[in-house]
This record gives structure tokens, sequence and C-alpha cells, in this order.
């Protein structure tokens, strides 16, 4: 008796565990981590001692070289939650780095950099906002436009040519991306305080409700008297926060922006963002779901480049592994039994 | 009778009405555009310019309409030209190293192209109609793949071994006019061949229905699956044909601009009319759209403008689309 | 084959989903033309026989015998090319083809391979004139109304010869007028010896039409007579399992102070003039044919269209128009026509639906008390008794009828002094309709100012205080509802009628004589 009751219990959690957005991807995540132990352990047989990539710097490394995409995808998160799409984040993100460059070599102060380029990722949200929203305007379409238009704006500002801040710019300014608070790199915190705020903003504030109702039927939200074109330009907003933070951190580490800094990651961006379980359709999907999407990533990609795989060897399996996590997902929802239980 | 004959009145006002209001905005870009083009640039170079580039990227643009028009989208057109542009240099070399023969290395070239085609267009109808994949995501991570293979390739051979031989399709002046190549033809054959396919062939009708109500056209006993399916092979071969004609036009294989490829793609069919939302637009508007696209640049460099503020104005005019579009639109309640 | 031979026959069809018996045993027949009607409330599993016959669904045991010849349809392909149509209650309208595509659609005529555009558009003209349409084939589908669009699908069914129609609640967004064009179209259909399935929810429309009537329950066919043999009384037994008493439940309630005024309200092209009052505790209905402008109204009210001239006053306030959320604030609720467009968000959860419009009392500093939430939602949809294992459900997975609930427990949460319900019972079972019914009726006891929004007359009779008849936009009547008033009169007045002056002092009377009774 006693064991039937704690397999009911288990199966309970197990559950509760798989309706949880991106709990599969997770799993394959700690799959592919433990794979790429094995393998590197085999390769490296009698070379050392203990584990090579499961390791606590290892995996702050992979977490580190996240942190920029993830800071986007949560922003982006709000917006494919009311299911429309930005697809201007990848050179809204150059843009703002562009502008973080030239203002902090013009003029080295750290605060008015950050004041212009949090002020110019807004901006390129509102402009967004305002055209997906009062406008109404097809915002795949539209982003893809405005896409144009950043990567155009960063050209101009940046003549074409590398920025670079010099290394001995205003303190300030090194500290946003390089500072530490004991062994935890300030990088770290950027995410998680991003993550915590939009993941409490989305599942606690009646903000963040309004989005899931948006997105899941935005005749019902304005029915409901819910002021649909407001809260999605704020979507778009928070995106351009996001991506002008990014932007801010980046630069402050590199401390050099070419002028394709960020161009092209919207399509990593997005595939992290529904590998998390937001839905295209929108309605569906948290930030938790996108964290996992997004360190997901990086496991494969530190893994795959820890096996020495050239890039474009890497693409291909990722992209292999990805529309195979996507199919997953698709026949899961559609209630298709992947195997068959005896 | 009479009312019927009134009724009748209405309806062709009411479609004349829906005619200008669907190519309207077409129209009047047209109008001021080549207006513009012509007292800049005149009939030398841009000419030729514009001719050479509609080819060239005529075929991907119609190709992705098509896909379009089911309502789906293809972000991996780009590599998919890339791809095949990469193949047919490895076919060619392949058969000319073999047989010393250019003319059957460049049908081998071609047929490669076309194939691989096929095969990428084949993958990505398998996730879109098949597994049922949202288009979007799906080909953007199907176009991962399709880069990592293009790059792989590319670093070994990208050059075919008788570069003149592969540019006899798009470098060809027939009758000594520059800008008449075979490959111009050959788009103008593709185009005519596929504007009379979409009106007359059952399955063409069938991709509008398709778009337009899928669950319509499934109850009426169309595949919706297939349908998509094939849309994406016609795309993937399509994109082909355009990925060698860029290798023909410049005797090696163009392989790294995928991704502005699919974003310029985009921008050509939403110009030329063809909805996101599907179920509208013919061959007609995609080329009008790929020539105004290239009509623009042409003006741009004539003024001797940086490709930033082409970019700028790229971008500002799809949104002015956009917006003309929904001006016009009669759905624009509220 | 003659009219009135048996052609289809069903025996002890059985469809079993996870964990149900969709289909438990149902057995009947159809002959040549004629119109058999198939009752049951929602959940009957009508919607799964027809999907059975269509070929949309494969049935796991019975036998299902087309002249004769057991069929078993893979696909609707097939059911359509062995004679089996179906209209769908959600239209399948390619909108931005026109009319010969979309009645010829997977259909279309060919000669040497390509499509004969020719034959098509002289074709569908030929149909069009069948079905007393005058319009023209190059029409664009998206432009007719829903009563011209459920015509072209009745068209489509012919040009697939078929011998068997199903229409599945063809009548639910038609007007009284593309209602009786249908009807004679059946009659037409009827006389070229096609058979129909007649599925409606309106049962005077099953009486009218039918000439034989299945009843199924709960997976089973209880009973298969001719129309003749039946009352309605008789036909509602059987399909809710028990006699109903009283379909209508109305309570009398003390009728009081003005709480919505509408005053001289006028959209042009939709209405004009329009002014009512509705009082604390009163049930006022808007009674008007479909296109009369009466949803429009009710949606201006609330904001969500926008109008001229006119005033809104809520409690005494001035409402400014074009404005839901300032409406909602003042204390106005609406029940949309539509729920599945307008009412709720599917895949989202009951609560979050329950509490949506009330999710800003429930925050403060935009931060939701999740407790308060839980137990509002709680508290309202337990009071409507929704059949739900929890409140984390997707409204999604609810019945229509339940679903309903889910709608009113979400207006009902922000406790509002005006509520508007649009069609509050449309597609709904008779059990659910009357308890719907009952929780109305509980509302204006409680002091709530009410307006039903109907095109069933019966309904309207049956709970409001008074009826307002909308004609063309305009005002026609406001008249009393008490046992003198017939039907009839309230149609006439939604049909045109003059308005009635004297109407004022009847009702003042009415109202002296039931606050002193």
């Amino acid at each position: 008796m006693a064991d039937t009751a704690e397999k009911k219990g288990f199966k309970y959690y197990w559950g509760k565990f798989q309706a949880l957005n991106g709990s599969s991807v997770f799993i394959a995540m700690i799959v592919a981590m433990i794979i790429f132990e094995v393998v590197l352990q085999i390769t490296h047989a009698g070379t050392g001692s203990g584990l090579i990539f499961i390791t606590p710097s290892n995996l702050m490394m992979i977490f580190r070289q996240q942190v920029y995409i993830g800071i986007v995808a949560f922003g982006l998160t709000l917006v494919m939650l009311t299911g429309n799409i930005d697809l201007s984040v990848g050179n809204m993100l150059t843009f703002c780095c562009c502008i973080a460059a030239s203002v902090m070599m013009k003029t080295d102060n750290a605060a008015l950099a950050v004041l212009a380029t949090l002020g110019v990722g807004a901006a390129c949200g509102l402009f967004n906002g305002l055209l997906v929203s009062y406008v109404k305007l097809n915002s795949f379409i539209t982003t893809l436009g405005s896409s144009s238009i950043f990567n155009a704006l960063a050209l101009i500002v940046s003549a074409g040519t590398v920025l670079i801040i010099p290394a001995t710019c205003d303190p300030a300014f090194l500290a946003i991306g390089k500072a530490s608070f004991g062994p935890v790199s300030i990088l770290v915190v950027w995410f998680v305080v991003i993550a915590v705020v939009l993941g409490l903003v989305l599942s606690r504030t009646v903000f963040g409700q309004r989005l899931y109702v948006i997105g899941a039927n935005p005749i019902a939200a304005r029915y409901s008297g819910i002021k649909y074109k407001r809260d999605l330009t704020v979507a778009y907003v928070i995106t351009g926060l996001c991506v002008g933070l990014a932007a801010l951190v980046m630069m402050s580490n590199a401390l050099s922006s070419n002028p394709q800094a960020g161009s092209g990651t919207e399509m990593q961006i997005i595939l992290c963002v529904v590998l998390g379980g937001v839905a295209v359709q929108g309605g569906k999907g948290s930030v938790w779901g996108t964290i996992i999407g997004i360190l997901f990533y990086g496991v494969l990609s530190a893994g795959f480049t820890s096996l020495h795989m050239s890039q474009y060897l890497q693409w291909v399996v990722m992209g292999a592994i990805m529309l195979f996590a996507l199919s997953l997902d698709v026949l899961k929802g559609k209630g298709v039994k992947l195997w068959k239980k005896k | 009778m009479e009312e019927k004959v009134i009724a009748n009145t209405v309806d062709r006002r009411k479609q004349m009405v829906r005619l200008f209001k669907d190519n309207n905005s077409v129209l009047i870009l047209i109008l001021i555009l080549a207006a513009a083009f012509i007292v800049v640039d005149g009939f030398g170079n841009g000419f030729y310019n514009v001719m050479n580039y509609t080819a060239m990227y005529g075929p991907v643009c119609l190709g992705l309409a098509i896909v379009m028009i089911t309502g789906n989208i293809d972000l991996s057109a780009g590599f998919q030209a890339g791809l095949a542009g990469v193949t047919s240099v490895i076919c060619f070399n392949a058969v000319y190293r073999a047989s010393g023969s250019a003319v059957a290395a460049l049908i081998v070239a071609i047929l490669g192209a076309v194939i691989t085609g096929a095969i990428t267009g084949f993958i990505n109808g398998f996730f879109v109609a098949k597994i049922g994949v949202s288009s979007l995501i799906a080909t953007i991570a199907a176009n991962y793949a399709y880069q990592g293979v293009v790059f792989y390739f590319a670093q070994s051979s990208f050059s075919p071994d008788d570069a003149d031989a592969i540019k006899l399709i798009a470098r060809t002046k027939l009758g000594g006019m520059r800008w008449l190549t075979p490959s111009l033809l050959i788009f103008l054959a593709i185009v005519a061949v596929v504007f009379l396919w979409m009106y007359k062939s059952k399955f063409g009708n069938n991709i509008y229905i398709v778009g337009d109500n899928a669950e319509a056209a499934s109850y009426a006993g169309i595949s919706v699956r297939n349908t998509v399916w094939v849309t994406y092979v016609i795309c993937g071969v399509l994109s082909a044909i355009c990925g060698f004609f860029m290798v023909s036009s410049a005797g090696y294989a163009i392989y790294t601009q995928g991704n502005s490829l699919s974003t310029l793609t985009i921008s050509c069919c939403v110009i030329g009319g063809i909805k996101m939302a599907g179920g509208k637009g013919t061959a007609i508007h995609v080329l009008l759209g790929v020539l105004i696209m290239r009509v623009i640049s042409q003006m741009m460099s004539a003024m001797f403008l940086a490709q930033s503020y082409v970019n700028l104005i790229t971008g500002a005019l799809l949104i002015v689309v956009l917006i003309i579009d929904r001006l016009t639109s009669n759905k624009a309640t509220d | 084959m003659s009219r009135g031979d048996t052609f289809i026959e069903l025996q002890g069809i059985v469809k079993l989903f996870p964990g149900v018996r969709a289909l438990d045993g149902v057995s009947f027949d159809i002959r040549e033309g004629e119109v058999h009607s198939l009752c049951g409330e929602n959940g009957a599993g009508k919607s799964t026989l027809i999907k059975v016959m269509t070929g949309v669904h494969a049935r796991d045991g019975g036998d299902y015998k087309i002249d004769g010849k057991t069929v078993n349809f893979g696909s609707t392909t097939e059911a359509i090319a062995a004679g089996v149509s179906c209209v769908y209650q959600e239209l399948s309208i390619a909108p931005q083809l026109d009319v010969a595509k979309n009645l010829f659609i997977g259909n279309l005529p060919m000669k040497g391979g390509v499509v004969d555009h020719k034959t098509l558009y002289a074709k569908a003209t030929e149909i069009l004139q069948e079905l007393e349409m005058p319009i023209s084939a190059k029409t664009i589908a998206g432009d007719l109304s829903v009563g011209q669009q459920q015509m072209i699908e009745i068209g489509r069914a012919l040009t697939r010869n078929a011998r068997l129609i199903i229409m599945d609640e063809p009548t639910s967004s038609l007007s009284e007028s593309e209602t009786e064009t249908l009807f004679n179209v059946i009659k037409k259909l009827v006389d070229k010896n096609i058979a129909i399935i007649y599925i409606s929810h309106k049962l005077d429309e099953v009486m009218f039409l039918s000439d034989r009537i299945t009843v199924i329950r709960d997976g089973q066919n209880i009973i298969s007579k001719n129309k003749d043999e039946f009352t309605q009384e008789e036909l509602i037994a059987n399909m809710i399992g028990r006699p109903l008493e009283n379909l209508y439940v109305k309570e009398p309630a003390e009728i009081t102070t003005p709480m919505l005024e509408v005053k001289n309200l006028t959209r042009k092209g939709v209405f004009q003039d329009i002014s009512f009052t509705v009082r604390k505790g009163e049930v006022v209905g808007f009674f008007g044919l479909v296109g009369a402008g009466r949803s429009e109204i009710m949606r201006a009210v609330f904001g969500v269209d926008h109008y001229e001239s006119g005033e809104v006053l809520v409690d005494g306030n001035r409402l400014h128009g074009g404005n839901p959320a300032a409406a909602i604030k003042a204390g106005i609720g609406f029940c949309t026509e539509d729920r599945k467009k307008e009412g709720l968000a599917l895949p989202l959860s009951i609560l979050l639906n329950a509490t949506v419009v009330k999710l800003d009392q429930l925050a403060t500093a935009g931060v939701i008390n999740r407790k308060k939430q839980r137990d509002d939602a709680d508290h309202y949809v337990t009071a409507m008794r929704t059949k739900t294992p929890s409140i984390r459900q997707a409204v999604g997975n609810l019945s229509g009828g339940n679903q309903q609930k889910v709608v009113l427990a979400k207006w009902l949460t922000m406790t509002p002094k005006v509520l508007i319900v649009d069609a509050p019972t449309r597609g709904i079972d008779v059990g659910s309709k009357s308890e719907i019914y009952g929780i109305l009726s509980d509302l204006a006891k409680q002091g709530m100012a009410i307006i039903v929004v109907s095109s069933e007359i019966e309904e309207i009779m049956g709970v409001c205080d008074s009826v307002i008849t909308i004609f063309e936009g305009k005002k026609t009547a406001q008249l009393a509802i008490n046992p003198a008033l017939t039907r009839e009169q309230v149609l006439a007045c939604a049909l045109g009628g003059e308005y009635n002056p004297d109407f004022h002092e009847e009702l003042e009377e009415k109202r002296e004589v039931e606050s002193n009774g």
C-alpha cells in the first residue's frame, strides 16, 4: 500500500513538473550536460581527475556567455507573450552599442552614456510599439523594417568603423560589466535581477497578467477594459530598455563596438524564447521558461566547443537539435505519444 | 430581374474598388519611382543593373511569395540559395574534372543546385507542414543548419574550375544587349509559368484557399499539409535557381549573404503586395516588388548615397507600405 | 430511388474517446428527401455523430450503411464523394476568394488539365439562381453577409451532388428573413429528393421543419418518431431526461431608482436617437431582428464603439464614450454575444478569466493579491455552479454552458451596477439555459439593473420586465411584459410598428401595482 502511495506522489509531482514551461528542455539540458561530461571523460581518459564539463567555473562561464542575449530575451518574452514579435532586437543592440561607445568616446561620462543608451533603447522600443499597437501594423514586417532602420542608424553613428572605448575611461562605466561581488560577477547579477524582476512582473502584476490576456485573445482583452495598445507599447519599450542594458553591459566588457555587434542575434534570441515554451501565437510562456531556453543554448554551444567542433558544424548540429526539440514540443502538445508505455 | 442587374453592377463596382485598393500602393510607388529613376539615371547603366538584379533575386522572391500566400514564411530562403550555389560549384567541378566537358558540368551544376533546393525545401516543409512547428521558428532553426553546411563546404570549394562556363547563364549578352541574359529570360519564363499555374491549375488555386482559410480547405478535402509542403519544395527550388544565378553572375559562390538575402526577399514580397496573412498576390506582384526594390537602390547609388541610407530607406519603405495598406484596407475599423 | 426510401442506416454506432463513450450505440436511418432533426443537449453526442457520418472520426463499433453497403470513410472527401455533405456551424468560407471559387472549393471544374473558368462561373451563376441569391458569382465572399455565406455553403453541397446535407445550427447567426430564405431553400432541396439532417437548439424551428425527429442523450438515441407524434414539451423532456417545469425563471424584484440612462444616442447609419432607462432591479429586454442594431447600441453604451451624439448616464454620472475601461469603472458589465471571440481568453485559466476585469482592484501598487484573486474567482465560479475540476483549468476545456457561466462570473466579480447580457443562451443546452435565467433573476432581486439582448422572443418574454423593440436602428416601442402581451405584438413592433406613447403610463401603473403588491 505504502508503495503505491509513494508512486502516486511521484507521478503527481512529475505531472506538475511536466506542466511547467520548458520542463522537457530542462531535462534535455541536464542530459546534454551529462553526455558532454561522459564524452569528455572518455576522450580525456587518464589525463585528469574529476569532472571536466560540469564544474562550477565552466558552468559560470556558460552563464556569463549567455548574459547579453539573456537580458534581451527576457524583454522579448513580454512582447512574444502578446502574440507579437520583435525582429529588430539584433540591430537595436548594435545601434545601442554604437551609442554607448560613441558617447563614452566623446564625453567619457558614464552617467550620460547610461542615460543615452537606455534612452535610445526605449525610443527604439517605443517606435516599434507605437507602430504595432496604435497603427496596428503586422509586427513581423514592421520590426523587419525597423531592424533595417536601426542597422542604418548604427552605421551612420559609427561611420561604419569599429568604435573603441579607451580602457582608461570612467571607472563607473567599467563597473557596469566588470565589477564582481565576491566570486559572483556582475554579469550574473544583471541576468538574475532582470529575470526575477520581469518574472515577477509577468506572474504577479496586473500589467503582466494583462499581457497574457492580450496574447490569448486581444478582442476579449478590449472588451474587458484592457488598454491593450498602451500595454503592448509598454512591452515593446521594456524590450528596448533591456536591449539598452544589454548593450551597456556588453560595451563595458568588450570596450569596442563593431558595426555588426548584435546583428543576427535576434534569430538566436527568438529561438531561445520559443524553446523555453513561449507560444508564437502568444498567451503562453514565462520568463522562467526563457531562462531554461537560454541556458540550454549556452550548454550546447559550450559543450560543442569543448569537443573542438568547428563553428560551422556547430550551427548544423544546433539547427538539427532545435528542430528536433521544437518538433517534440509540438507533438507533445498534439498528444502524440512518442513511446508507448508497457 | 431588374434587381439582379442592379446587384450585379454594385458587385462590379465593389470589385473595381477592391482591385484598386489591392494594388494602389504598388501602383503609386511604381509611378513615382519610375519617373524619378528615369530623371535621375536615364536608361544607361542603371537599366542593366536593375535587370541583372531582378533576374538574379527574382526567383527566390517568387518562391517565398508562394509560401507566403499559404500564410507561412520562410526565413531560410537566403541560405537555401547559398547552399544551392555552393552545391552547384561542387557538382560543376566534379563533372568538369572527370569529363572535361564544361557543358556537361554546367548542366549537372544546375541539376545539383535544383536538387539541393528541393531537398532543403522538403526539410522545411516536413517540419512546418508535417510536424506543425510554427513556420517562423522552424525556418529560423533550419536556417542555422543550412548556414553551417554552406560555410563548411564553401571553405574548400567555392570557386568553379571554369568560371567562364558557369557565367554563360547570367552573363551572355543576347543580341548584343548586356541586360538581355539567359538568366533574365529564364526568370521571366518562370514568372509566366508560375502566374498561369497559380491561376489555371487546381493545385495553384488550392494554394490560395489554404492561405485564405485552411480549415475550409481541409473540409473541402484539400490536403493542407501536402499543399504547404509542396510550396516549400517549390520555394527551395526557386531559391536554388537564385543561388545558381548568383554563382553564374559572379563566377564564384556567394555564400555569406544568407540572412540579409532572406530579409531582402521578404521586403520585395511585401512591397509587391504579398500579405503576411496569406491568400493574396500573384507572380506579377512579386515581379513588381523586386523591380521597385532595385529601382530604389539604383536611385540611391546614382545619388552616391551610402549603403546605410539604402537600409534606412528600405526599412522606412516597408513600414510605409504597411501603413498605406492599413489606411486603404476596409477592415481598418475602430 | 424514390422519395421516402431509406438509404442511410446507422446501427449501434459506438465512438470512444479517452475515458468517454461519446457514442454508445446510436441507431437511426435517413430517408430520401426528408428533413430529419437531431435534438439533444450540448455534449449529448450530436457533433460526434455528425463527425462519424462525415468521415472526420472513424467509428469504434456498429454499422454505417449507404444503399445497403457498409461504408468506412477515411476522410471528409470520401464522405462527400458518397453524397454526405455538411454545412458547418463555424463557417468555412475563404473570404478573399470569389463566390464561384468558394462554391466549387476543392472541386473546380477542369478541362484539359486546367481549371475551366468559363464553366466555373456559368455553373456558379446557375446555383446562385437556384438559391435565390441575387449576387454575381464574382463577388468576393468576404463581402457577403453571414446568411449569404451560409447559403454559399449549402450551394457547395449542391455542387457535389449531395444526397444528404447536414446542417449544424444553421440559423444561429441568421436574421429572420434570412432564416425564411433558408427554409425555402430547404424545401427546394427536399423536392429534389435531397435529405437534410437538421440540428438546432431552436425547437420551434425543429417542429416547423422536420418530417422526423431523433433525440439523442448521453450518446444514445432515446427516441425517433415522426414530428406529428411529438409535442414540444415531450421533446424537451426527452432531451434532458426529466420534465422541465419552467424553462424561464423570473421572480419579481423591487424596481427602484434609475441606474442606466441613455439619452438620444446616435451613431450615423447604425442607430438613431435611442433613449431608455433601466432601474435597479429591473430586467429590460432588447428585441429586434439580426442586424437591427441591438448589439451595436450595447457596444456603444459600453464604449467599444463610438457614437456621434447623445449621452450615457450611469447612476447619474455621465460616461465618456469610446472607453470600455471607463464603462467598467462606472459599473457596467457586458456579456457579449460571441463569448469565444469577445468574452474569453480560451487558453488561459478560469482564475484569470474570471478576475480579469477586477485585477486593478485586487492589486496594491500593481501587484496582485493572489489569495484575494483566488477567493474571488472561487466564490463566483462556485456560485454559478460551474462544472470544473479546478479554477486552474483552461477555459477552453469547458463546455459551452460552463464557459458562459465563466463569462457571467467574470462580470459579477466586479459587482456591476448595470449588467448587459447579449444572447446569453446562444448555443447552450436547455439545462444550462434555465440555470442562467435563474442567475439573472437572482441578480435583479439583489438590485442590479439588467439588459437582456436577444433574438429569441420567448426568452425576452420569459425573463424581462419590459421589452424595447428595435427596428432599423430605431426604437419602435417599449412594452411591459404581462400575460396580456402576445409575441405577435412584440414581433409587430420589431418589424417597424408604431411607437406607443401611452406606454410610459402603462409601465408606471404596472410598477405601482407591483410595489403595492
